[in-house]
Formats: structure tokens, C-alpha cells, sequence
């Protein structure tokens, strides 16, 4: 309260902020009512907080039942693309629209990565995938297809000598995520394995240890980057691409050794 | 406004999505030329879509295979297809089946209808095949698999890998269904419950007692499913677990007729009509425009159910495919020892055969009530209306019925007639429940004691003398079941519902209103989580009185129109409030009008599923933006040189973007099923609510 305002109080009417009620014993200050005696109240008199912290509400953890929901679909899933039937097209187009007049077609540079795209030695492991589904892989019930798609179900392509190959449902046991679990289930072997050998390496005799990584490592990657690599100093780091590091400031010129009148006309 | 500049339907991309995650990219393309332009002929989606006319065929033939598209058949010049929204919808629900399958009959059972999913439908010789490949067929295929194959695919169930694994995987758990093989049976990826939460202290009864409901099915129908490894020992086998899922309803026959979309159906059900009983003249009158409709509905319903007829097995059962029950198992067991050997030619090998998509809403319908049960009731109440629930599944195979006939005007409505087979006692519960399984948990002590009648119940609500379930007679324990009974009808949900005193007083269940209250629970819930205890209050006083306008809101809530306004205003932007607002004099002026509010729980559902979807596209976004991130590192581990040598070509932090990928991936996944439970509850229990 301002001082200057004390007489007006009973008043009641007017002012700006507060207004006292002598009925009840009460203030009301921006609009909220209040206690006569204030002392100790804390009255917050900034704006309030534009973007207050608000945590998102946290899902449940997963239920034993869930979790099995999870793996059947990842594995069914999973079981689907590596059948014969999944395709990825890679054409840069959203969906099976036409383009609109004004879009441009995306050309083969625009679906270009630099980053990724460049083939290297090892490309030639990457798996392949299809662009066309392969439909002779599998056996039909061809009664049951319009007659218009009849004749891309026996596998002739349109000339008329169906291939004699038989085709077989597969029923596949091997899929993404058990890869994915084998490298992790691969990885921590791997560390254990290490720990292992760590302790062991306190009382027996560490050369041979060492030896042995290091036989292992060196190869690893001569055989992976020998396409592109050419600075050995950056592979570990996996910074190839921090021009930085190349840029050496003229730090390792140690002009200050050399005369420093060298290159000057006397 | 042309239709490219529109937003898509939510749901169309929710299904194009979900396509393109499943079938890959050629099959979502031409998928989603039909979603935006709805039926079409194959000229007219080439016209429409920037693929080339093999393309489109093939990614076709891939959307007709999986039952994702409807076509018109070949009776017409032109062919047309369509999309089936709800199976294009149910593509999210792959792992579900799988899993409920699992619960009921085993994890053979699963692995079968998850394989049936995979393949669409499929010819039965052709699906034995599959399990047991011919001899000529082992080299035959070998050359294709290295396009998509990891090399490691080869590894296939041919003779030597199945007994193999089988002797691997038996004997891990006695009589529980193991791991599928899979699946390294390590602590963090569990497929399977029941053993798993042994350890787990709250849901360790239900859980554990659900495998033994499971062997209780098993024993009961008495085919080969009591030892349990998920590779097939025998043809037979195969065939028991295919008779069985079809009897239950989980697996029907395909025909044409499926193939057919609702709106060509029912144009060819009219002609029909037509044809046969107005003597090629359509009807002009009402009253027979109505006799009509009636017959077409019946002709609707006679078609869907010859769907689910049970095709007759030529092998052992053929005489008794009719009854399930405990009293044919020696015969059944028996019948299995002088069979045709395997492999001979089964005249029921050229049914086709697909998953039954209508009878998996049933079975989550089951798990939602189970699951709310215990909540409420506890878990031996929920155990035990999981039997009931379950014993009615297999008679029940649609959770409502969408061709039902219109009420005739002026006629009463013709008193509930129940079949016998929609009703339960608590005897036939109490003889499926297990042993030692504790029927007096959960009950009131004296309600114990009364049945007893030993002992008495002390003041701190403990028994004087503790009862040992595994000496309770049957009859006290069918006492004891009914008593759980009756805690479910008392429930203000009514759980069960009494019918008649035949037996030990039967029992049926009304799904109709519990999954109205259901639906209505969740629209509750949603509210409470955006407006607080006051929106639900509205949503209640609404629904209770009605239209209402302001004054009137006023003095059902008890509270001041500007308390209310802000929460009327809210819920009506969201869609979940309707209002109406009715000019008093001729000018409409806002002064002179009447403004009212009230709630449609119809509106109300479908705003709420519409939300649903729209997460579940957000989710999948998100699973495709955050697997585009990893990408490159995806493909470095599927290189056919990585594969096998992990630890030699990943780096340490490699192994661990993966690991955390995978987190994510099935942390979004289990976000998107569960939110696939809602949508079930909201779309799958109940047909369209009428408002009153």
C-alpha cells in the first residue's frame, strides 16, 4: 500500500489495487482477496512465466503382456520385409500421386546424398533391395484375383510360358531385431570378455594380450576404408569431416628457429 | 477447392502409413492412389498416379493378397477396386493377434496364425508346404533368396533345422509355451508371460494362472498341444492346430464373395432379392421397399455366416466337429494313432484359408474386461472372469451384430432370448479352475466363513481357521465361484448379469452395456485429462439433463456461469461439447436466442477416435523420422559382411545407437497399441450409439 493513500482506505471505492473490506477483515488486490495483515506474504508482481515448465506425462512401462505384442509384431513385421513382397522404391516422390504441373521431377542429383551416397568398396555388401515385388516366389489362389492381374501371377510377364519353378511359402525363422539383439548380445560378451581380461591382465604377462588387439584392429580398418582413407590420424575419431583438424594455423612452421631475415631483401 | 489441396482423411494416411511400415513402399504408393480418389479402375489409377502400368498390377496383386483392397469380381466388363479400411486398419494390429493367439493356444498355435498373416491367404497344402517343404523344393529356391535374403535365411525350417530346435527348445518349462526360437531368451525381450512374471510381484496371479487356463484348453481339447516347442513334430499336428483355430473361429475360408466391397455386396444382394422374390421388379411400395431390406439383411447375415462354417476335416474329427467338449478327448487322442501318414493329399487340402479379423476385437474385448476387472476387483475375480469371458469366446463371433433387423413399428420388442451357449454357471468355472488355485482370496470373510462353516471371522477381518483351497469340495468351491460372481454383477459396470436358477444360477453377460460404459469412460478420461474434475462434471450434467442453456447449466452444476463458461467454450472447440443456438424473435440477435449446450456421446466417441488416429499417425511419423536418423548405421549392420562378425565391424558406440534404437522403436510401438486398444474400445465393441 502506498502510504499517500492511508486516509482513503475506509472509503473503499476507487484506487488502483487494493480495496479493503472492513466487514470481513480483507484486501482485495488484483482482484484475488486477501488477509488484512500481509506480513510475510509473498506477492508475485512480474508477469507470469510465458513458457512454464509443464514435464510431459510419462507413459506406464510395458506390461509381460505388451512386451509380447511387441516382439510378435516386430517379428511378423520383420518376416514380411525380408519376404518377397517389400519393396523400396527410393524415387523421392511422397506417395503414388501424380506430380503437380508446378513440382519439379526429382532427378537423379537431387536424390543424391553426398554424404552417404558415394559407393565405396564395401557397398558391395549392402543389402539389396527390391524395387519390384517378386510375385513368382510364392504360390496363388489365382481364383481369387481379378482376371486383368491373372496373368502377372504366373510369373510369365505377359508372354505366355509360366515359369516351371515351384514356388513355396517360406516359414522364416531369422529376422532384423534378432540381428540387432545378436550384435548387442555379441557386444556385451564382448565387454565382459574384456573385463575379464583386464583382471587377468594384473598377474599375467600383457605383452601377448596386446599384441592380439592389436593384430585385430589394424586390419579392421585397412579393409573397410582403404577406398577412401588416406589420413590415418582421423579414422579413430570418426571426424573426417571437421576441416579443422586440417588446418594446421601455421602453428608448425617454427619460423621462430629459422632467420628471421631469410626471406627479406637486405 | 480441388482435391489435392484438401488434407488428407486422417485415417487414409493412418492406413497409408501403416501400409507402407508392413508392405513396403510400391504397395503404399498405389494404395494411397486409392485412398485420395476411392474406387477406381486399373485404367483410372494409371491415370491418376505417376507409376507405370506394371507397377501398379504388381503393387495390386501384393494389396489384393494381403485383403487390404477389396475388387469387384469378374462379373462386370470392368473390374473396380476399393480399399477395406478396416483390415488396412488392422495391419497395426499383427502383433495382437499373434499374442492372443499365444495366450489361448500355445505358441505353435501363434506361430501359425502369424505366419497366416504374413502370407495373406493361403491354400492349406500350400501352408503344410510351407511348414514341410518337399524334398525337390530345398534347392529349388535357393537362388532368389539372396535379394532380400541376409544369408543367414538359408537356415530354413527344412527336416534337420526343426528336429533340431525342437530338441532345444523342449523341456525348458514344463507344460508352459516356450520362447519362440527365435528370440534369445534373455530378461528384456519376454515374449511370453506367463512364466516371465512369476517373478514380478503384482501380476504374478494372473499372469501365472493364465498358462494354466491355457493348459486347462489344451487338455480339454485333447489334441497334441500339450507338449510344447513351436516347431511341428508332425503334418498331423499342423492340421490339429489349423482344425482348431478354424473351429474356434480364429481362422475362416475364403471366398470370392470376401473380396467383394460392402457397397457391391449389397448391390448384389438386392439384385438377388429382386430376382427371387419380386419377380425382377424392383419394389415401389414402402411397405415392400422394407420386406426388401429385411430380406437382403437375411441373405447378409446367411452369407457371413456361411463364412465361418466349419469346413468338414476329412481326418479324424470329421464326425464330431459340432462338440468341443472334455468328453471326446479319448477318442480324439485315440484317433491319432492310426492316421494316413503325412504327407498324402487331403481333399480339405485346397481350402483357402485367411485370419478371421472380427473374432480378434472379440478376444481383446476379453483382455480390456480382464484387465478392468482387476483393476477394480482384484486379480482372482479377474482370473475368474477370465474363464467365463473365455468360455463364451469360442461361441461368440462377432462382438456386435452390425445387420441386425430393424424393430418392426407397433410390435413390442420381443423378450431377450438368450442361447444356451451365451450363458456360464459357476460350476463349469470351478471345474476349470486349477487345483491349488485360491478361490477365497478376494472374497469377504464372512461370506467365506457362511460357505464353510468353519470357524469365524475375528475382529481384525482375518479367518479363525485358515482354509486350504486344495480342500475345498466342488460344491463349496462352485459357492465360492459364484460369490466372485456376484461381486462382477454387483459391480456398478455389471460385469455378469443373472439369467435363470437352471443349474447353480446361470450367468450371462451383457457386452452391449458394458461396452457402452466403456466408451463412455474413455470419452471421461480424456476430458479429465485436458479440463480437469469440471469437464467431467459438465459432460455428466449434460448428459444427464440434456439440452441445457446457460441458466440451466448453472443449476445443474451448482456453479456460476462464469466458472462454466471457459470449460463450455473449451470442450466445445475440442469437439466433445455440441451447441445450438435458436432465435426467440425473427431478427436473429444474439440477445433474443436461446444458446444451448448438450452432449452427444456418438460426436463425442468419434471426435475422441478421430484424436486417436491422428496420435497414431503422429507416432508413426515419429518411428519413421527417428529410423531415418540411424539410417546409414541400419544399413552398415545389415551388410552381409557385418552380419556374423558385429563386434569385428561396430564400434562400441555403434552397438549402442542400435541398442537404443531399438528401445525407442518398441517404446513408440508399445504407444501405438495401446492407443490401438482405444481405438478398439471406441470403434470395435459397439455398433453406432443412438443418442436419446
Amino acid at each position: 500500500m502506498p502510504p499517500g493513500r492511508g486516509g482513503g482506505r475506509g472509503g473503499g471505492r476507487g484506487g488502483r489495487g487494493g480495496a479493503f473490506n472492513p466487514a470481513r477483515g480483507t484486501v482485495t488486490i488484483a482482484g484475488t482477496e486477501l488477509n488484512w495483515d500481509l506480513t510475510g506474504l509473498d506477492i508475485q508482481k512480474g508477469p507470469a512465466e510465458r513458457f512454464p515448465e509443464a514435464p510431459p506425462p510419462q507413459a506406464p512401462p510395458p506390461t509381460v503382456h505388451e512386451l509380447g505384442i511387441v516382439s510378435h509384431y516386430l517379428r511378423a513385421r520383420d518376416r514380411i520385409h525380408e519376404g518377397p513382397f517389400y519393396t523400396i522404391l527410393n524415387d523421392g516422390m511422397k506417395n503414388g500421386l501424380k506430380r503437380k504441373a508446378n513440382e519439379p521431377a526429382p532427378t537423379e542429383a537431387s536424390l543424391f546424398n553426398p554424404f552417404t551416397d558415394n559407393q565405396t568398396y564395401s557397398a558391395k555388401y549392402l543389402k539389396v533391395r527390391r524395387r519390384l515385388p517378386k510375385l513368382d516366389a510364392r504360390p496363388y489362389v489365382t481364383d481369387l484375383f481379378p482376371a486383368e492381374l491373372r496373368p502377372i501371377l504366373d510369373g510369365s510377364r505377359g508372354d505366355s510360358n509360366p515359369s516351371k519353378k515351384r514356388r513355396v511359402l517360406e516359414v522364416t525363422k531369422i529376422n532384423a531385431v534378432s540381428q540387432i539383439e545378436r550384435m548387442i548380445k555379441a557386444e556385451q560378451d564382448r565387454t565382459n570378455e574384456a573385463e575379464a581380461r583386464a583382471e587377468e591382465e594384473l598377474d599375467e604377462d600383457v605383452e601377448e594380450e596386446e599384441v592380439e588387439a592389436d593384430d585385430d584392429k589394424p586390419d579392421a580398418v585397412d579393409e573397410e576404408d582403404n577406398w577412401s582413407a588416406v589420413s590415418t590420424d582421423s579414422e579413430e575419431s570418426d571426424d573426417d569431416y571437421n576441416a579443422e583438424q586440417y588446418f594446421d594455423n601455421g602453428e608448425d612452421d617454427d619460423i621462430d628457429d629459422a632467420d628471421p631475415y631469410e626471406n627479406t631483401y637486405e | 477447392m480441388s482435391y489435392n489441396q484438401r488434407e488428407t482423411p486422417i485415417l487414409a494416411e493412418l492406413c497409408t502409413f501403416l501400409v507402407e511400415d508392413v508392405y513396403g513402399e510400391l504397395a503404399a504408393r498405389v494404395y494411397s492412389v486409392l485412398a485420395r480418389h476411392g474406387r477406381q479402375t486399373l485404367a483410372a489409377i494409371a491415370r491418376a498416379s505417376y507409376l507405370n502400368g506394371r507397377q501398379i498390377k504388381y503393387g495390386l496383386v501384393i494389396l489384393l493378397q494381403q485383403h487390404v483392397i477389396f475388387h469387384s469380381g469378374n462379373d462386370a466388363l470392368v473390374t473396380y477396386y476399393e480399399i477395406d479400411w478396416q483390415s488396412s486398419y488392422a495391419l497395426v494390429r499383427l502383433g495382437k493377434v499373434a499374442k492372443l493367439v499365444d495366450d489361448r493356444f500355445g505358441s505353435k498355435a501363434a506361430d501359425v496364425i502369424s505366419h497366416l498373416l504374413t502370407f495373406g491367404h493361403t491354400r492349406i497344402a500350400d501352408f503344410k508346404e510351407a511348414y514341410f517343404p518337399a524334398d525337390v523344393a530345398s534347392d529349388d529356391d535357393s537362388n532368389d533368396d539372396i535379394v532380400n535374403g541376409t544369408g543367414l535365411k538359408r537356415k530354413r525350417a527344412n527336416g534337420t533345422h526343426v528336429n533340431e530346435t525342437s530338441a532345444k527348445t523342449n523341456g525348458i518349462v514344463n507344460g508352459v509355451p516356450s520362447e519362440l526360437e527365435d528370440v534369445k531368451p534373455d530378461p528384456s525381450s519376454l515374449t511370453n508371460g506367463a512364466h516371465a512374471a512369476n517373478g514380478i510381484s503384482k501380476s504374478a496371479k494372473t499372469n501365472g494362472n493364465a498358462h494354466e487356463i491355457y493348459m486347462d484348453g489344451a487338455v480339454d481339447l485333447g489334441d497334441g498341444l500339450e507338449k510344447e516347442d513351436t516347431a511341428f513334430a508332425s503334418v498331423d499336428e499342423l492340421y490339429d492346430v489349423l482344425q482348431l483355430l478354424i473351429q474356434r473361429g480364429w481362422v475362416r475360408t475364403v471366398t470370392e464373395s470376401q473380396y467383394l466391397s460392402p457397397g457391391d455386396m449389397h448391390d448384389k444382394m438386392q439384385q438377388e432379392t429382386i430376382d427371387q422374390e419380386f419377380s425382377g421388379s424392383a419394389p415401389t411400395g414402402t411397405k415392400d421397399k422394407e420386406k426388401m431390406h429385411r430380406a437382403i439383411l437375411q441373405k447378409k447375415r446367411h452369407m457371413r455366416d456361411q463364412w465361418l462354417e466349419v469346413p468338414r476335416f476329412s481326418r479324424k474329427r470329421s464326425a464330431e466337429t459340432a462338440s468341443q467338449n472334455g468328453p471326446n478327448k479319448r477318442i480324439k487322442v485315440n484317433g491319432v494313432q492310426h492316421q494316413p501318414t503325412a504327407g498324402a493329399a487331403l481333399p480339405e487340402d485346397d481350402l483357402v484359408i485367411r485370419v478371421n479379423p472380427e473374432k480378434i476385437a472379440v478376444a481383446m474385448r476379453t483382455e480390456q474386461l480382464v484387465q478392468l476387472v482387476e483393476q477394480r476387483l482384484g486379480s482372482v475375480t479377474a482370473h475368474i472372469y477370465q474363464i467365463m469371458l473365455r468360455m463364451l469366446e469360442n461361441n461368440t463371433p462377432r462382438c456386435y451384430e452390425n445387420l441386425s433387423e430393424p424393430p418392426v413399428a407397433g410390435e413390442a420388442a420381443n423378450d431377450i432370448h438368450l442361447e444356451p451357449q451365451l450363458l456360464v454357471d459357476a460350476r463349469a468355472i470351478a471345474k476349470k479352475l486349477p487345483r491349488d488355485f485360491d478361490v477365497c482370496e478376494g472374497l469377504d470373510p464372512n461370506a467365506v466363513v457362511s460357505i464353510t462353516r468353519r470357524g469365524h471371522v475375528r475382529s481384525s477381518n482375518v479367518l479363525s481357521q485358515p482354509v486350504d483351497p486344495n480342500r475345498i469340495g466342488m460344491d463349496h468351491r462352485t459357492e465360492l465361484v459364484d460369490k466372485h460372481i456376484r461381486l462382477l454383477a454387483e459391480d456398478p459396470l455389471h460385469f455378469a448379469t443373472w439369467h435363470s436358477r437352471a443349474g447353480f444360477s446361470q450367468w450371462h453377460i451383457e457386452f452391449d452395456e458394458i461396452a457402452k460404459q466403456l466408451i463412455q469412460a474413455e470419452v471421461e478420461n480424456t476430458i479429465f485429462a485436458r479440463k480437469g474434475a469440471l469437464g467431467v462434471k459438465l459432460i455428466r450434467a449434460l448428459r444427464k439433463k440434456g439440452k441445457l442453456d446457460e441458466r440451466a447449466t448453472c443449476n445443474a452444476m451448482m456453479m456460476s456461469a462464469n466458472d462454466i463458461r471457459g470449460i463450455v467454450n473449451d470442450l466445445t472447440v475440442q469437439g466433445f461439447v455440441q451447441t445450438q443456438e435458436i432465435p426467440k424473435v425473427e431478427r436473429r440477435e444474439a440477445k433474443h436466442s436461446l444458446h444451448l449446450v448438450w452432449y452427444d456421446r456418438q460426436r463425442a466417441r468419434e471426435k475422441l477416435l478421430h484424436d486417436t488416429y491422428k496420435g497414431m499417425v503422429r507416432i508413426l511419423q515419429r518411428i519413421a523420422f527417428e529410423r531415418e536418423k540411424i539410417q546409414p548405421l541400419l544399413s552398415k549392420a545389415e551388410r552381409s559382411d557385418v552380419i556374423g562378425n558385429e563386434e569385428k565391424w561396430l564400434s562400441k558406440g555403434e552397438l549402442d545407437a542400435l541398442q537404443k534404437w531399438k528401445e525407442v522403436q518398441e517404446k513408440l510401438l508399445l504407444q501405438l497399441f495401446r492407443e490401438d486398444d482405444l481405438v478398439a474400445t471406441l470403434r470395435d465393441f459397439h455398433g453406432p450409439l443412438i443418442s436419446v
